[in-house]
């Protein structure tokens, strides 16, 4: 440990130190010239075997082969440009593509324990259904003690507000909703389960921030007021906030609470329907519980339920668990059709860099006078070896530097028009970055390894031109494979 | 040690002369290579390109360190020091030496 400080140490002060080297061996040259003795060595191999000892040299070389590069490929700067390009558009589909699939599906959003929340699904061999009846949820949710909570989310027509000619959309939610979710509201307050959980509490209704400034002109003193959901009356409590990151992808503009929806829909049985399936249930796992612990419960409350109530349960029905803590509850198709894309990305990247690589390979034919200068003077193949993967390294970085410039750009346009949730950003993630890294290094080898083998073996066959010795070796060779069958 | 040439070899025990030599105290380079060669009554003459990065390589494993002085030229000059590390490195490789060397007299001896 203490040898890697000293180690990290010189590197920070190598030149001062090298400096005082050089000196020291001055004075030891003055001292031995004193002495009679002039046989001195070669300071400055020395000075280079002293640097060695430090262990940095790799450091040194690195430097020099990436100084070389850019030397190299600023020669043909054509060539440079159309491969970096070429290159941006391999490695930036394959980062737009892990990018969005990263906003998807991997990404947790916003929310209080974002890994603990689940989608709560009936299914059974049969049949399929992403809903299902309030008053099953209801059994579910007081008997579930693996689920610390659960929260119901209703759908319903979008709704008139006041006198307006275009209706709104909202929906019904239960008032665990926000503060499951840890909402903090822009303006007002969230739902509260003390005040508005009951059918006779005054109704209430929370508004979405972008339409509080589209309808109401961002009026703070619309909180309190009183405003007409297709003709019923309801208070504004509070606004959500701007980044506001609800479940399942889906931003009403108007949110009630379920408790109340008899009010604002009349004469409605769906809260009583056993039979309907009308409600999303949403789940959140108990600290320390696994899905799989949820689903075995539920298996068992679905059993119970079936002997109580059994037109509300289908035979050999369970429920179903999925992860519901990112902004799309991922389905096993939609995995399957995540896989296809990036193999068809995938397919994109590798077609250019054979195509890159073939072009180098071409390249190559002219480095052979560089390359066997650079032999003849002591440059190990490795050392040859390391300097064209390095150069090939600098080509990709540049290209998915660019790349993931353009995947970014073609984040901010997709999310831009496609009205997302504006607590995305199309800025990468530490996913994305390393997806970015993993690409460059992958293109590196594709299109880099075979063009660096086939130029360091090259320098064997053909050292510098000898042209009468390998003709007359040629003569030989067809007069001694035609006396082979005697 | 990380040296390439036998223990027993004289490049390889240059180290072990370097630590033994600064036991006494400090010197510089040159007085290193002095002590030896006359230590060693003339017999032993430490060539500059071995010195050098023997003692870089001491420097890294932490076996000497290096402070300023001046020298009897009235020269500021760098003097290597040994610390504890390069002690118990001395102790360790004397006592190696000493079981190689009779060992090999045994069989020079005896085969």
């Amino acid at each position: 440990m203490g040898e890697l400080f000293r180690r990290i140490r010189y590197l920070i002060n190598w030149r001062r130190l090298d400096a005082e080297l050089a000196d020291e061996m001055e004075f030891h040259r003055e001292m031995a010239a004193r002495a009679g003795r002039n046989n001195f060595g070669n300071t400055l191999r020395l000075r280079e075997q002293a640097f060695e000892a430090w262990g940095w040299t790799w450091l040194d070389r690195l430097f020099q082969d990436l100084r070389y590069g850019v030397r190299i490929w600023a020669r043909s700067p054509g060539f440079t440009l159309m491969a970096v390009l070429v290159l941006a558009i391999g490695i930036g589909v394959n980062v737009s593509a892990f990018s969005l699939f990263d906003m998807v599906a991997v990404k947790p959003l916003p929310v209080t324990g974002a890994d603990r929340i689940v989608r709560l699904e009936r299914r059974s061999p049969t049949n399929y259904t992403s809903e299902m009846a309030y008053p099953s949820f209801l059994f579910y949710r007081e008997h579930a003690k693996t689920l610390s909570a659960a929260m119901a989310v209703l759908g319903v027509p979008p709704l008139q507000i006041d006198d307006d000619l275009q209706p709104t959309s909202a929906s019904f939610v239960t008032t665990n909703y926000f503060t499951e979710l840890g909402t903090r509201a822009a303006y007002g307050r969230m739902f509260d389960p003390a005040l508005d959980d009951r059918p006779d509490a005054p109704p209430v209704v929370v508004l979405s921030y972008g339409l509080w400034q589209r309808r109401f002109g961002g009026d703070p003193t619309l909180i309190g007021r009183v405003i007409h959901l297709s003709k019923k009356p309801a208070t504004v409590v509070g606004i959500t906030p701007l980044a506001f990151a609800s479940l399942g992808g889906q931003h009403p503009d108007v949110w009630m609470a379920i408790a109340q929806q008899p009010y604002f829909i009349e004469r409605s049985k769906v809260l009583q329907d056993w039979k309907h399936s009308s409600v999303r249930m949403w789940g959140k796992l108990t600290p320390g519980v696994k899905a799989k612990m949820t689903e075995q419960e539920l298996q068992t409350l679905t059993d119970e339920l079936r002997h109580q109530h059994p037109d509300a349960v289908w035979n050999d029905e369970f429920i179903q668990s999925s992860p519901g803590g990112h902004m799309q509850v991922m389905q096993p198709e939609m995995y399957r059709v995540a896989a296809m894309v990036s193999v068809l990305t995938l397919l994109i990247l590798t077609i250019a860099c054979t195509n890159l690589g073939g072009l180098m390979m071409a390249r190559a034919v002219t480095r052979e006078h560089e390359i066997g200068i650079r032999t003849a003077i002591g440059a190990g193949r490795a050392r040859i070896f390391r300097q064209l993967c390095t150069e090939s390294l600098l080509l990709a970085a540049s290209g998915s530097l660019v790349g993931l410039a353009l995947a970014c750009t073609a984040m901010r346009v997709v999310l831009a028009r496609t009205d997302a949730p504006k607590w995305l950003t199309a800025s990468p993630d530490w996913r994305v970055i390393i997806f970015t890294f993993g690409m460059t290094a992958g293109a590196t080898l594709l299109f880099g390894l075979a063009p660096a083998l086939q130029i360091t073996r090259q320098r064997q066959r053909r050292r510098l031109p000898d042209r009468f010795s390998s003709e007359r070796r040629s003569r030989r060779v067809p007069f001694y494979s035609s006396c082979r069958p005697c | 040690m990380a040296n390439s040439s036998a223990p027993v070899s004289p490049a390889g025990t240059l180290p072990m002369l370097i630590l033994r030599v600064l036991q006494s105290g400090e010197l510089h380079g040159y007085a290193i290579a002095q002590r030896i060669h006359l230590l060693s009554s003339e017999a032993l003459a430490v060539e500059e390109g071995l010195l050098y990065p023997t003692l870089q390589k001491m420097l890294v494993k932490g076996w000497v360190t290096s402070g300023w002085g001046i020298s009897e030229t009235n020269r500021k000059v760098r003097l290597y020091r040994l610390t504890a590390a390069g002690r118990k490195q001395l102790t360790a490789e004397m006592s190696e030496y000493k079981r190689l060397t009779s060992a090999i007299q045994e069989i020079l001896r005896t085969a």
